[in-house]
């Protein structure tokens, strides 16, 4: 009776039968509360909410929970116990069998469940199944039409030249600061040059700028450094952070470059110099491979964008940040935060991307893909042919050397003893010298790992007698001998359980088959005697004593003769005559093609991929949609993802776009966080004039020269860096574009290519696959190699991005590091080095004037008396000084910065 | 050199423009949160998938039940596992703790009552990259900072000579350098990548030594410089921001002769040297020592490169590769102790995940006796300022497969260490595209039980 009063589950269920509310109280309410109201109560994972018996009776997503008086056709009961096909719960495990049985029995008794208070555990807002996107949510800045407004009239009409001027102005005026003046000539070109392709004028782009006094001066540059190639290679580079381009793979040993990866690269330069309309130029990224010729053949390598990084997990996440400036990935595992993005969205989208595959798409005819394949495959095939006819030999050459076991061990013995050398005990027994080598090694140097060679340690320890010793190794022989044959009947028995040769062949057979082995003893004598030699770094000797095969250094050659050693010499013939004949791979385009199939995604709750909810169909974002999202209906739906991207209705994509041309031209963007347009992102400094020129991008023809066009010949581009007290009070962070912002350190490629520029080392031929970075690169930095698993430590250090993740923005810092690599590098040694040679061939007229020389070079202006002064003392000292003093100069902070 | 020293050698034309902007090399060391238990960190990565059940987390159970499958339902591995294999191991109870201690770590036995052995470590990732991320970026995918990068975002580093976070491997682990990147917090928070297959500073450090000139050249090439500078800053006028952010000149010269004298291993006795063996591993860990007795805020040596406590194949590799750390593990805390460094250092030794308890299924052709990825429970050791030496802390189940009792997450070792430097883990943040980023995401709990 006092048992009966107790609370401990196994009374209780002798108390109360499984139609009793007791039952419910004691045996089921703990198991759901523990189990099932993390997901089902207010997060209603799956819709379903297990909080009452109407809830669990209506269900979710996926049909009713329970069906009362029947365990077996409840759906909650299927889950549990792990039989059906799709769901499994709880996540965290398995219950346990009397849990399960527990639920079962309740289920059957008509599931019992007192009203009580379990609807509390639901939030009031939570009841409407469907996500619903507030008013207010929609009401949202970024999501509204881009209007286009009507530049504001100002009062200062002479300063606004342009209608983003005028905007500019506007919001001046109003906070009453006066903006500076247009910049000089000389700074006006050198922030031009370097801002657009990345390298400083030369001295005659300077003289001839300077020699022009009309108004369209300005322009012209502007025009000219537009229509340059590197204009493409210095802005296509910033696509590049974007993109998280690399030419290699992620997680490997050794940089695996691809190399082939340089087409994205090159398409994406080649794409902006030609100003491709920015809308085709996210439609090819997509889904070039959905587009009509000629434009499918034409673009076919921007799929890069998609294909090039490995495992593309971070499709979604990247594609939505790049265009949309949205964090769709952070709705992976639950609806987002801050953003009227739900979790359905997020594998709307996925569905997209694995509705779809990496492909290459060959550029060779397809005579010669298939030539190159035929000759592969004919490689291989004799390669494998070679490695089986080797491991044959190798086998039946380890059966014979097993049978000499005891003879090596006491060979091996008098030579540890010092009483032979290893030559002459082998030649005295008739053995092998080298395997008695290895015998010497294994039993003199090797930590043994199997107690079968316990004896033989023994006996000799003991200064046993010589037949002792020789009967402990005749001993061990057969041991040997008997554990080979026991291996040999393990393998049938395994062969026969794969399935005979095609099983064994198979990966994934192999790995789900329930397998034989020997005894861990065993195997370690056997390894030791015959596996292959396997060395982890820092061991000397590991096993297979009596090993020969494939291995490098383990050759079985020397013990073939006649007919074998022929045999394998004409293989291996044949095989050298068709690596010759290998032609190199063809080049192809490393691309993304619809799967057959293409399918939704279920919602993968709490990201879980085991615990799948609703159906995603692929659509476009709730959030851009007027209604709800209409599912795409074209294979996976790239292309129309695509259009959903550039589509007019769609205000994100031109603001977004416009902002990273303006951050690239100001170092700062009119919104601060370029791939973040949600709730948590920075609100435009000034909206009208991002819609003014996202209205201005769309309407002419999504033009990206236009737009750096129409940016730099505003006032606002052109005024001086100049400090002004008066405007510093009011706004002294430059928030208004007062002034123009310094540039106080240039980026890790326009930093090297200025270098090589000034230098007259720079190769400026455009495209083609990358190079190792170095010394020797002398081609601008957009063609070094880009590798995500061993970046180059001084790109690196001058904050090139990670390659590895979208990268909206460039670190610029400064600091000792920076000053080391201006002191010491090898590079920076040798541009010196040159920069003084050109100076001391393009400026044949004294020190004076090659002082003029390198300033014009470097900075774009002359040398004051002061600096002539201070770089004659320094080169009188020492009249080898030009290289250092070159130096110096190239290590300014006036060559790293753009004013 | 001292500094008073440095700045005699550069002479007054540095004095003129260089004094009066910032000296640091790196950011200047901040105040914690809260009065700190340790003041450093070295990680000790044991980079593939250090096996507990065959080191540190003894299961009598699966030595009574090797060769029978494992009981229960059937569970999800990588790939699929065979039956259970019992430790070729022995175990030994250890010290005045008594902890039990495989043989292969035999000098860690030594030291074990200074250990914390955390034995229901947790992932959420059976592959190496992820699991790699998680642990140290608190992410499974790039794209955040690492531990390193927060430690010293958060406390600044005590020497401005040297890198405040430094990363040794002969190579790359598997990632590579996504594992000590700084992500989206500023450049000088990355972690400083010295491949330390290398014993030599000079090609260790990256810049560190000029062969074009004499120090006597470049000295006055670097006056010549500063002066340059000077005049820079005159004709732009008023631009605080550039004086600001135009270091010293000086803190990289004095780089110059006191980094590669860290770095330098040469530079301790042959016993010492002896003690922690010739390997990179124990090259690394002497290296270590250094850099924290030299005030460097966190180091972290991985064991080699790629992965290779991976023992798919054949468990009793780990016998190798234990023995080759354990000495200088074991080394590296008595050094700790007897330099005064052990209170203020926080010496953590662990991996990505561990392995499973029950065979490897390999295949006919290559029977081997290995293990594959467990992440539902591994171990890791704690030691040094602020830890409780000489205890357990969680449990996993009779075969060591599942952690069952007091689940540590990467998440919640990362709140502990920062907590020990001092730091919340839920404030120390850094906004980033709109949003706080913290090292713990949402999550992360101090684990109070192994704080002394």
């Amino acid at each position: 009776m006092i048992c009966a009063l107790s609370l401990t589950p196994s009374v209780a269920v002798r108390a109360a039968g499984p139609g009793d509310a007791e039952f419910f109280e004691t045996r089921i309410r703990p198991v759901l509360a523990d189990n099932c109201y993390a997901c089902h109560t207010t997060s209603k994972m799956g819709g379903l909410q297990l909080t009452s018996k109407e809830r669990a009776v209506r269900g979710g997503a996926s049909g009713p929970a329970i069906r009362p008086g029947n365990s077996k056709g409840s759906l909650l009961i299927q889950v549990v116990a792990q039989t059906h096909d799709r769901l499994k719960m709880p996540p965290s495990g398995k219950l346990s069998d009397q849990q399960i049985q527990d639920l079962r029995a309740w289920v059957d008794a008509g599931a019992v469940w007192p009203e009580t208070d379990d609807e509390a555990l639901l939030a009031p807002d939570v009841k409407a199944t469907e996500y619903v996107i507030s008013p207010q949510q929609r009401g949202f800045w970024s999501y509204q039409p881009v209007d286009r407004p009507a530049p504001p009239a100002v009062r200062n009409a002479a300063w606004a030249r342009t209608g983003v001027d005028r905007f500019v102005l506007a919001r001046l005026e109003e906070a009453g600061v006066e903006p500076n003046e247009r910049a000089g000539k000389r700074e006006l070109i050198r922030r031009a040059t370097l801002d657009l392709v990345g390298l400083p004028p030369t001295p005659q782009e300077v003289a001839d700028f300077l020699a022009d006094d009309s108004p369209e001066a300005f322009a012209r540059v502007v025009d000219r450094l537009l229509a340059s190639p590197h204009y493409g290679e210095r802005w296509g580079r910033y696509w590049l952070d974007l993109a998280r381009y690399a030419d290699g793979k992620l997680g490997t040993a050794v940089d695996d470059p691809y190399a082939n990866a340089f087409r994205y690269r090159d398409w994406v330069i080649e794409a902006l110099n030609d100003d491709l309309p920015y809308d085709q130029f996210v439609r090819a990224q997509l889904a070039a491979d959905l587009l009509p010729e000629p434009d499918r053949s034409k673009h076919l390598a921007a799929l890069g964008f998609l294909a090039l990084y490995p495992g593309g997990d971070d499709r979604v996440d990247v594609t939505t940040k790049t265009f949309l400036g949205l964090t769709v990935g952070c709705a992976q595992c639950h609806n987002h935060k801050y953003d009227p993005i739900p979790t359905k969205d997020f594998y709307s989208l996925q569905g997209i991307f694995s509705s779809s595959e990496v492909h290459e798409y060959p550029l060779a005819p397809e005579e010669e893909v298939q030539a190159w394949k035929d000759a592969k495959a004919a490689v291989d095939h004799q390669k494998a042919a070679i490695n089986k006819f080797i491991e044959d030999q190798s086998a039946s050459l380890r059966k014979i050397l097993f049978t000499q076991t005891a003879e090596y061990m006491m060979a091996t013995r008098s030579v540890i003893q010092g009483k032979a050398e290893p030559a002459q005990a082998a030649q005295a027994a008739g053995l092998d010298e080298e395997i008695l080598g290895r015998w010497v090694r294994y039993l003199r140097d090797t930590q043994i790992e199997h107690p079968f060679l316990a004896d033989w340690f023994a006996v000799n320890e003991r200064g046993g007698s010589e037949e002792a010793v020789l009967a402990a190794a005749e001993a061990f022989e057969r041991t040997v001998l008997a554990v080979d044959k026991e291996k040999e009947e393990i393998e049938d028995i395994n062969y026969v359980r794969l399935g005979g040769a095609k099983g064994v062949a198979d990966e994934k057979t192999r790995q789900y088959t329930n397998l034989e082995f020997l005894d861990l003893k065993k195997w370690y004598l056997w390894r030791d005697l015959a596996f292959n030699p396997y060395s982890p770094e820092g061991f000397k000797f590991d096993g297979g004593v009596f090993y020969f095969g494939t291995k490098k250094g383990f050759e079985v050659d020397r013990f073939l003769s006649g007919p074998w050693m022929a045999h394998l010499e004409r293989m291996r013939a044949e095989l050298k005559d068709l690596e010759d004949a290998l032609p190199p791979q063809y080049p192809f385009i490393h691309g993304m093609r619809d799967k057959d199939k293409p399918e939704d995604l279920r919602v993968a709750i709490r990201g879980d991929k085991e615990n799948l909810g609703e159906v995603a169909p692929r659509a476009f974002l709730h959030i851009l949609c007027d209604s709800q999202p209409e599912p795409y209906k074209q294979g996976s739906g790239r292309l129309e993802l695509a259009n959903s991207i550039v589509s007019p209705s769609n205000p994100l994509t031109a603001r977004v776009m416009v902002n990273r041309l303006w951050m690239g031209h100001f170092g700062v963007g009119l919104v601060e966080t370029p791939s973040n347009y949600g709730q948590m992102g920075e609100r435009p400094t000034h909206p009208a004039l991002l819609d003014y020129l996202a209205g201005r991008f769309v309407d002419s023809g999504w033009s990206m020269k236009a737009l750096h066009r129409e940016i730099m010949l505003s006032s606002t581009y052109q005024s001086s860096i100049e400090h002004n007290e008066k405007s510093a009070a009011v706004d002294p962070e430059n928030k208004l574009y007062w002034r123009a912002n310094l540039v106080e350190r240039l980026d890790a490629e326009a930093l090297r290519d200025s270098m090589l520029a000034v230098a007259g080392t720079l190769d400026p031929a455009v495209g083609g696959p990358a190079q190792d970075f170095g010394e020797e690169l002398h081609r601008r930095a957009v063609y070094g190699n880009v590798s995500r698993t061993q970046p180059d430590r001084s790109m690196a250090l001058l904050d090139f991005p990670d390659p590895n993740a979208t990268s909206e923005k460039r670190a610029r810092t400064q600091g000792p590091m920076l000053r080391l690599f201006f002191m010491n590098n090898e590079f920076v040694i040798e541009q010196a080095q040159a920069l003084a040679e050109r100076v001391r061939q393009e400026a044949p007229d004294g020190e004076t004037d090659r002082i003029r020389r390198a300033y014009e070079l470097l900075y774009a202006r002359p040398p004051s008396e002061a600096e002539i002064k201070l770089g004659l003392e320094y080169l009188a000292a020492d009249e080898s000084a030009w290289p250092r003093y070159a130096q110096a100069l190239l290590a300014s902070s006036e060559f790293r910065s753009v004013r | 050199m001292t500094r008073r020293d440095a700045l005699k050698v550069m002479g007054a034309g540095f004095g003129s423009v260089g004094l009066a902007r910032t000296l640091a090399a790196n950011p200047m060391t901040q105040a914690p949160h809260f009065a700190p238990r340790a003041k450093n960190v070295i990680f000790l990565f044991l980079n593939g998938g250090l096996s507990q059940v065959d080191t540190f987390d003894p299961k009598p159970e699966l030595q009574k039940r090797d060769g029978e499958p494992m009981p229960g339902p059937k569970i999800k591995t990588d790939r699929a596992a065979g039956s259970l294999m019992k430790s070729p191991f022995a175990f030994r109870k250890r010290g005045q703790s008594g902890i039990e201690v495989a043989e292969i770590f035999d000098k860690l036995g030594d030291a074990i009552d200074d250990f914390c052995v955390i034995r229901s470590c947790y992932s959420d990732n059976g592959n190496h990259g992820p699991s790699l991320m998680l642990m140290n970026c608190g992410h499974q995918l790039p794209g955040r900072p690492s531990l390193g990068s927060w430690v010293t975002y958060g406390l600044g580093t005590e020497n401005q000579n040297l890198p405040g976070f430094v990363v040794l491997c002969p190579g790359y682990p598997v990632m590579g350098p996504v594992l000590w990147s700084s992500a989206f917090l500023p450049n000088s928070y990355q972690g400083a990548y010295i491949p330390n297959g290398e014993s030599d500073p000079e090609k260790l450090l990256q810049n560190i030594r000029n062969h074009a000139m004499t120090a006597d050249q470049q000295q006055r090439q670097l006056e010549l410089l500063d002066k340059l500078d000077s005049h820079y800053l005159d004709r732009l006028g008023y631009q605080p921001q550039l004086e600001a952010s135009i270091q010293s000149m000086e803190v990289a010269y004095r780089m110059q002769t006191e980094a590669p004298e860290v770095f330098d291993i040469a530079k301790e006795s042959a016993a010492t040297r002896e003690r922690y063996g010739d390997t990179d591993f124990g090259r690394g860990c002497l290296m270590s020592l250094r850099l924290v007795e030299h005030g460097v805020r966190m180091v972290q040596v991985y064991y080699g490169n790629f992965q290779p406590w991976d023992s798919h194949d054949d468990i009793l590799v780990h016998g190798k590769l234990a023995r080759q750390v354990d000495g200088p593990i074991a080394a590296l805390v008595a050094d700790l102790k007897e330099r005064g460094l052990f209170d203020e250092t926080l010496l953590v030794i662990g991996s990505e995940f561990g392995r499973t308890p029950m065979i490897q299924n390999s295949g006919l052709e290559k029977i081997g006796k290995g293990r594959d990825h467990n992440v539902p429970g591994y171990t890791t050791l704690m030691a040094g300022g602020g830890i409780k030496g000489g205890i357990t802390y969680g449990a996993t189940d009779d075969f060591g497969f599942k952690a069952v009792e007091n689940p540590v997450h990467p998440h919640d070792m990362h709140a502990t260490m920062l907590h020990l430097l001092g730091l919340d883990h839920t404030k120390l943040t850094y906004r980033y595209s709109g949003r706080d980023f913290r090292l713990t995401d949402v999550a992360g709990n101090v684990i109070h039980d192994i704080l002394a």
